[in-house]
């Protein structure tokens, strides 16, 4: 047997060798304070996500233990108000990443044209508009990452209408709707994030339904 | 607290001159540097985030006259301590560590005994592992390593001694 130096030195050499040299000519990191603009993206689209996590989390008592923190902070307010929600349809920002949002931000006439094309389906209960204002609360209180809560504000966050269906509906036609409506960027169909919110994230991805 | 403030200077070997370019220096230590906080914080996401704030905040006017090596190396220490006490708050009183926050694949590769190696390392106090990293992956000298570490000569030495004995009566055990 090696001395435990020998050991050492061969152990944190295997594992720094695991860290791939790609050769790549990665970019210098921008300045600390400057928001860039991608982050600011990127945390927007992440805050989506954890936005719809942080109610999934709340609505049914989570096995997982480490989960319980997070849900923990986010036990009042916003995210535990809006209570069990069916689908949720995103309206497009200025900086939607989406294809369905090349022509910008949503107008106003578009989300009054949303809103009355929701309001009127049978299989929809209830339309509540969160604007951006309620979706940062949300966010903030499920967000863990500190870097993507420092580059987050108010404005990056999507609109967004939460809809609760009528027994038996289908949320999945709902959401085809629903994602063909001019100023919408992607719908989710939160009861299947819910059944599946312990599996991989591909598996995740087929809950919403980004307008192509 | 701030350590970067109280850098010594006159100390600082020989390194690139004052105006070092900040991107030369990223391209050619970025991947040394990833590694040595994959060695600090366990795992390679983690790693490549606190040597991007690393960078991210040496631009402008919190940058020490002569940027080098062993300062990006300090640098990289005080990262890997904040996202360690971090996760330490997160995880306090939900468990322990018992295992490499790590891919199954990256285990693998690196084979139980290692990982075994490792695992020790990971369970060690800060200082200690900081000190066996900058030992017997970076091969600095004890004074290297006080430059880095911010501590004296003596005090490097001690704690290296300490992280080694208590590595052996760990690994001793499932031997």
């Amino acid at each position: 047997m090696s001395t435990i130096e020998d050991r050492l030195r061969d152990a944190m050499a295997a594992r720094a060798r695991t860290v791939p040299d790609d050769g790549l000519d990665h970019a210098l990191p921008a300045p600390r304070g400057t928001r860039t603009r991608g982050l600011a993206i990127a945390a927007a689209a992440l805050a989506v996500v954890g936005t719809i996590v942080g109610v999934a989390r709340l609505a049914e008592p989570s096995a997982n233990r480490r989960d319980v923190g997070v849900a923990a902070a986010s036990a009042s307010g916003g995210a535990a108000s809006s209570g069990m929600v069916d689908v949720s349809v995103f309206l497009c920002t200025d900086s939607s990443p989406f294809k369905s949002c090349r022509g910008g931000e949503v107008t106003a006439w578009e989300k009054e044209n949303i809103s009355r094309a929701l309001r009127a389906r049978r299989d929809v209960k209830t339309v509540t508009f969160e604007d951006r204002r309620t979706a940062f609360e949300n966010y903030r209180r499920s967000e863990t990452n500190p870097r993507l809560l420092k580059a987050t504000r108010a404005e990056d966050m999507p609109e967004s209408f939460r809809l609760k269906l009528v027994p038996g509906a289908d949320p999945l036609a709902v959401a085809m709707a629903a994602s063909g409506l001019p100023g919408v960027s992607s719908v989710v169909d939160e009861g299947c994030l819910r059944d599946n919110q312990n599996r991989p994230e591909e598996v995740q991805r087929q809950c919403d339904f980004l307008v192509r | 607290m701030d350590r970067e403030s109280q850098w010594p200077t006159a100390l600082a070997p020989p390194g690139p001159p004052p105006q070092a370019d900040l991107a030369a220096l990223y391209r050619e230590h970025r991947v040394g540097l990833v590694r040595l906080a994959v060695l600090l914080v366990g795992d390679l996401e983690t790693a490549e985030d606190v040597v991007q704030d690393v960078f991210a905040r040496l631009h402008g006017r919190r940058r020490p006259p002569d940027l080098t090596l062993a300062y990006l190396r300090t640098c990289v220490l005080n990262g890997s301590r904040s996202v360690l006490r971090r996760r330490a708050v997160m995880l306090r009183r939900t468990q322990r560590v018992t295992d490499l926050a790590d891919s199954a694949e990256t285990a693998v590769l690196i084979g139980e005994s290692r990982r075994q190696v490792l695992l020790a390392l990971a369970r060690l106090p800060r200082r200690q592992r900081e000190a066996l990293v900058l030992r017997y992956y970076l091969d600095l000298a004890d004074s290297e390593i006080a430059l880095v570490m911010g501590v004296g000569q003596s005090t490097v030495r001690s704690t290296t001694a300490r992280a080694l004995a208590r590595l052996l009566r760990e690994l001793g055990e499932d031997a």
